[in-house]
């Protein structure tokens, strides 16, 4: 018979309804293809549970999962299988209407995630982190356990990287630049 | 003024920071994808809870972790056949009234984020010279179990093709990883010295970078550490002087807040060349 306290239960519940967009957005632009986005999702959340006792409430929550959703993503880009076709899959399953503007939308997303897709792990996870979740810095490195000064520099990396890439991948499909 | 030393960053080049921008307003998962993996992830709770005679799955780290992606994958092609697969195996008695308390609750809720927020405002403390340590794997604070996805991988339609770099641009890519993980390498032993106080150590490891990557893609990051060591060595005015350098060759550099901690301990900071408010 399964032994789960209600009161733990009723908390990892609420952190699943209100961070399950964020480990399944995380973990797409860590890298984890449309397909094995539930999967891995899945299995982000199951670790979850079993850690969760270990969460500090001083904390921000979402760092702390994303270590979560880096190890794991980590984990699924060493698989050979996958690493012919990590690229163009920036939109996942979300299904959206076919109105032009969307097309281009759709186009300087997969951009995005193509030049995020070059990018090493540890600068795409600063990247990601900085830029779209709008995690303070402080909080990043001590989710990742780096110092304050790599937090900087893998900033200062990864953007200057992800800009280059963002240029010739813009030019090499022919459009403009972003 | 403000005391943030984020405002000394330099700005994301604003074509990169739109295409940000828009991609943190894409952060949503499909809606059924949501009730799907709830469910999944209550049958393995459940069946974590069923196979090992009832300990609880929080334990002690590292035990009582099995995650079952190779049992749940088999839900994972069809999302109603899944749900139904699933709903049959929740009805055994093995899965804990909360867990059907989970999924009732937790999937159609949508409960704001009350108690669990996300993360604050970018607000950053000025970094102190003792935040300087050793690089430790960034898996470091993230789980120890790790499985395997799915096993339907290659079953499954190719993601629509992306252009692919012509072999020159490959070797040209791989040379330029090579060569920056070269410089990492370096600049991560002159951290580690100064991370145990070993400014003659650091240093050392700088000059090297200096000489084999004269202009190699971190020297911003070098001539931080470098800063950094030579105040550890007591050698004040000669930090001063690459701290100006420094500032003048780099003026918004990301950096600039590590530069400005490592001059401020004798208060040095001056040499920064400009005001703070600029």
């Amino acid at each position: 018979m399964l032994v789960v306290d209600d009161e733990r239960s009723e908390e990892f519940r609420r952190l699943f309804d209100d961070n399950y967009d964020y480990v399944w957005s995380s973990l797409r632009r860590l890298g984890v293809q449309a397909r094995d986005l539930e999967d891995v999702t899945h299995d982000v959340f199951v670790e979850v549970h079993a850690k969760v006792h270990t969460y500090d409430r001083a904390r921000p929550i979402r760092p702390w999962l994303f270590a979560f959703a880096l190890r794991f993503a980590s984990d699924y880009r060493k698989l050979a299988r996958h690493k012919t076709e990590l690229r163009g899959d920036a939109d996942g399953p979300t299904e959206l209407p076919s109105a032009e503007d969307v097309v281009v939308m759709q186009e300087r997303a997969r951009i995005l995630h193509a030049a995020l897709e070059e990018l090493s792990l540890e600068l795409r996870a600063v990247i990601v982190l900085y830029e779209i979740d709008e995690t303070p810095m402080k909080d990043i490195t001590e989710a990742l356990g780096i110092p304050l000064h790599t937090g900087y520099s893998r900033l200062r990396l990864a953007r200057a990287q992800c800009a280059e890439a963002v240029r010739r991948l813009t030019a090499r499909t022919g459009g403009r630049q972003p | 003024m403000s005391d943030d030393p984020m405002e000394h960053v330099d700005p994301i080049e604003p074509g990169l920071g739109a295409l940000f921008r828009e991609e943190r307003a894409r952060g949503h998962a499909p809606a059924a994808s949501k009730e799907r993996v709830a469910r999944r992830v209550a049958q393995t709770i459940g069946g974590q809870g069923g196979s090992d005679g009832g300990k609880d799955p929080s334990g002690s780290a590292g035990e009582g972790t099995t995650t079952t992606t190779t049992a749940a994958t088999g839900a994972t092609g069809g999302a109603s056949q899944a749900a139904g697969v699933v709903g049959a195996a929740l009805s055994a008695s093995r899965v804990a009234p909360v867990l059907w308390a989970f999924l009732a609750g937790g999937v159609a809720g949508g409960v704001a984020g009350a108690t669990l927020a996300p993360p604050r405002v970018v607000v950053v403390e000025r970094p102190a010279r003792e935040n300087v340590r050793p690089a430790v794997p960034v898996t470091a604070a993230a789980p120890a179990s790790v499985t395997q996805p799915g096993s339907k991988v290659e079953e499954l339609p190719a993601a629509v093709p992306a252009p692919q770099p012509s072999s020159a641009e490959r070797d040209r890519d791989l040379g330029r990883n090579t060569a920056l993980a070269r410089e990492k390498g370096l600049l991560d032993v002159a951290r580690s010295a100064l991370g145990s106080e070993d400014g003659d150590r650091a240093l050392a490891a700088i000059d090297r970078h200096t000489s084999e990557f004269p202009r190699g893609q971190m020297r911003e990051e070098r001539e931080a550490l470098a800063i950094q060591a030579l105040m550890m060595l007591g050698r004040h005015s000669e930090a001063a002087d690459r701290g100006a350098r420094f500032r003048q060759t780099y003026p918004h550099s990301v950096l600039a807040p590590v530069v400005d901690a490592a001059l401020s301990n004798v208060g040095a900071t001056d040499v920064r060349g400009f005001d703070a408010g600029e």
